[in-house]
């Protein structure tokens, strides 16, 4: 951690007292100083104590030794929650809906019935991540996982072209209001956004059984490690081989926290959204009556930060996204439409008033 | 390590149902790798359209098949064998390359889930090793620059057809077993299913009840619910319509599909087989427009 003070470092004081009194503070101080032999030079340690109090800088701390040293305020973590980019759907009112996009860091879950649009969504991420950021894009790569083989690539690749006449169209709009840098990007071919590029853009994965897929998810990290330039993770669908690879629900349901547990970890240490596509399934409640809810029951629920089913209208024919679970937004339900395009808002006039308030 | 698949380099692979109208209308055919059903009342014309797929996915590539053969498994008695010829004799007529040996029918019963499981599992048995054929062919061709190597090579199964998976799963479990453990039962079992037909390279087709649409003038529903509509990938609807002029018409509706939009397709049957039908000879009353609209 760059900010570590040197005081709350668990070295031994005369140690601490020489970094001090050279006039270090902090560990990025450390860091520039170019190595033990200058550290020692510097402070007047041997070279061996040098050594070992920048080897302390790469180390995790022990539990409990000082939790100074393990945690930040709130006002650094607000800082990044902010600066952190988003990845937009392309329906205004869905954006709005998730505060801006989908968020990094963080595991999102979308829900809903076959046919409602959920592979739709997942491969219109899978574009929209690598929207430029002069767009206020995340300009970033995607990897999909398509456990039930439902990405179709012509499909993907109508949705490349619609965003890359969006995005163009909108590049045009920039220049015109006097920021040509864009425009002239994409002229020049520095910029590139086209459909080939857009499909090379998404590491695209095929899982056939429970043990591909938690294959992958232990292999994300050094997979994210490899191309940083990643910035989304879509799991289409999570849920598929969980619900007939396990007779033992005790069991499904441990493995499933596990999943669930390194998912949440792998988005925020390396700072992707991960995207989870989830069924959903009949649950019968105890007068007889039934409702849809998520597959994978209750204990599932704790994936993700934030949830969205995706339903048809109740009162049109429309397809609505309702978020039901967000550690800071308000629930609210939002229609959207997916055209030949890929996914969209409402065309202006027709959003009816089961939008947010105000639109 | 799993390695990601280059998608630039993906070719979508389909089978040609033999008719340039539901050819378009389903953006090339029968797509492989997914798992595409085919949903409608009795009569409505679903074994029409998968026999005469039977044999499609024999033409060759140049003309929108895939040089293939094709598995049929038939829950509901005995197969319709003397339609599949009829169909091959008027619409095949002479073509060496189309023939019933190239269709594999499953042979015995299948009543219980299990059976189909299980008939299912030998066929992928027999992918597996079919699959190591071509590959060792095409290279040996290679070597030795024969030119008609492609047709030296075995044909490889390139569609599965279950003619009907409802009937399997309709009558399944015991009748001392709660109610709800029954349909758990039967929900794994059909995602049991789906896994095995997932995991087999080439389209796949499966006939069943009603979906929530229109046919015969009455709104119909679907059997085997929830669980399998989210096992299958792409779902069309039959249906027959009473036309204005005392005649019958059908149609293929887009109910869910990853790649296509909801539309629809008009179609006829007859001696020849399946045949679209482009709308304006579709002109058959709004009646039907009512319903499909």
């Amino acid at each position: 951690m760059l900010r570590q003070e040197v005081v709350t470092m668990p070295l031994p004081p005369h140690l601490r007292n020489k970094l001090l009194s050279a006039g270090f503070t902090n560990a990025s101080e450390l860091e520039r100083c170019g190595g033990p032999v200058a550290l020692a030079r510097e402070t007047g340690m041997t070279p061996e104590e040098a050594h070992e109090v920048l080897q302390l800088l790469g180390e995790r701390l022990p539990a409990g030794s000082d939790w100074r040293a393990g945690a930040v305020s709130a006002a650094t973590l607000l800082e990044a929650h902010l600066a952190a980019p988003r990845i937009v759907t392309m329906c205004r009112d869905l954006d709005e809906l998730l505060g801006g996009g989908v968020a990094t860091g963080q595991v999102t879950e979308f829900c809903g019935v076959p046919g409602i649009g959920k592979t739709q969504l997942g491969m219109q991420l899978a574009i929209n991540v690598q929207v430029p950021a002069a767009l206020a894009g995340a300009q970033g790569q995607a990897v999909y996982v398509d456990t039930e083989g439902s990405f179709m690539v012509e499909r993907c690749a109508d949705i490349a072209e619609g965003a890359v006449r969006h995005i163009t169209a909108m590049a045009e709009k920039q220049a015109a209001s006097g920021r040509p840098a864009l425009a002239e990007g994409f002229r020049s071919g520095a910029v590139v956004f086209n459909v080939a590029s857009l499909l090379r853009g998404i590491f695209y994965f095929r899982i056939h059984d429970y043990t591909e897929q938690l294959a992958l998810i232990n292999m994300l990290p050094r997979f994210l490690q490899q191309y940083p330039q990643i910035r989304l993770v879509v799991f289409d669908s999570i849920t598929f081989h969980f619900r007939q690879d396990f007779t033992d629900m005790s069991q499904r349901t441990r493995v499933a926290t596990l999943m669930a547990q390194q998912l949440i970890a792998t988005a925020q240490t390396y700072g992707v959204a991960v995207v989870l596509m989830n069924q959903v399934t009949t649950k019968v409640m105890e007068d007889g009556s039934s409702k849809l809810v998520p597959a994978l029951g209750e204990s599932w629920g704790h994936a993700a930060s934030t949830r969205v089913m995706l339903h048809w209208g109740v009162h049109d024919n429309e397809r609505h996204a309702a978020l039901f679970k967000s550690p800071h937004l308000p629930p609210g339900n939002v229609a959207f439409t997916v055209t030949a395009d890929g996914v969209r808002g409402m065309p202006r006039g027709s959003r009816g008033g089961a939008g947010l308030a105000n639109r | 390590m799993l390695q990601p698949i280059d998608l630039t380099k993906q070719i979508p692979l389909k089978t040609t149902l033999g008719c340039g109208v539901l050819d378009g209308f389903l953006r090339g055919g029968l797509p492989c790798g997914i798992i595409t059903e085919l949903t409608g009342e009795a009569a409505a014309g679903k074994t029409q359209l998968v026999l005469q797929s039977l044999l499609t996915v024999q033409l060759p590539r140049s003309e929108g098949g895939l040089d293939g053969k094709a598995v049929y498994i038939y829950t509901e008695g005995k197969p319709p064998v003397e339609r599949l010829q009829s169909i091959l004799t008027n619409r095949f007529n002479g073509r060496p390359d189309i023939n019933l040996a190239n269709v594999l029918i499953e042979e015995r019963p299948i009543t219980t889930p299990e059976d189909l499981l299980r008939s299912v599992r030998q066929l992928e048995a027999l992918l597996e090793r079919e699959a190591v054929v071509p590959i060792a062919t095409a290279a040996a061709a290679a070597g030795s620059r024969v030119a008609d190597a492609a047709t030296l090579s075995r044909r490889v199964v390139r569609l599965l057809v279950i003619d009907s998976v409802a009937r399997v799963f309709r009558d399944a479990g015991e009748s001392d077993e709660p109610q709800v453990q029954q349909l758990h039962r039967r929900a794994a079992q059909l995602f049991g299913l789906t896994a095995l037909l997932k995991g087999i390279k080439g389209g796949g087709g499966a006939g069943s009840r009603p979906a929530p649409l229109v046919s015969s003038g009455r709104r119909v529903l679907p059997a085997l619910g929830l669980a399998w509509a989210n096992c299958v990938n792409c779902r069309l609807f039959v249906a027959r319509h009473e036309a204005g002029n005392g005649g019958v018409v059908r149609s293929l509706q887009v109910v869910f599909a990853p790649h296509l939009p909801h539309s629809y397709c008009c179609f006829k049957v007859d001696q020849q087989g399946i045949q679209g039908l482009l709308d304006e000879a579709a002109e058959q009353g709004s009646a039907l427009r009512r319903h499909l609209d």
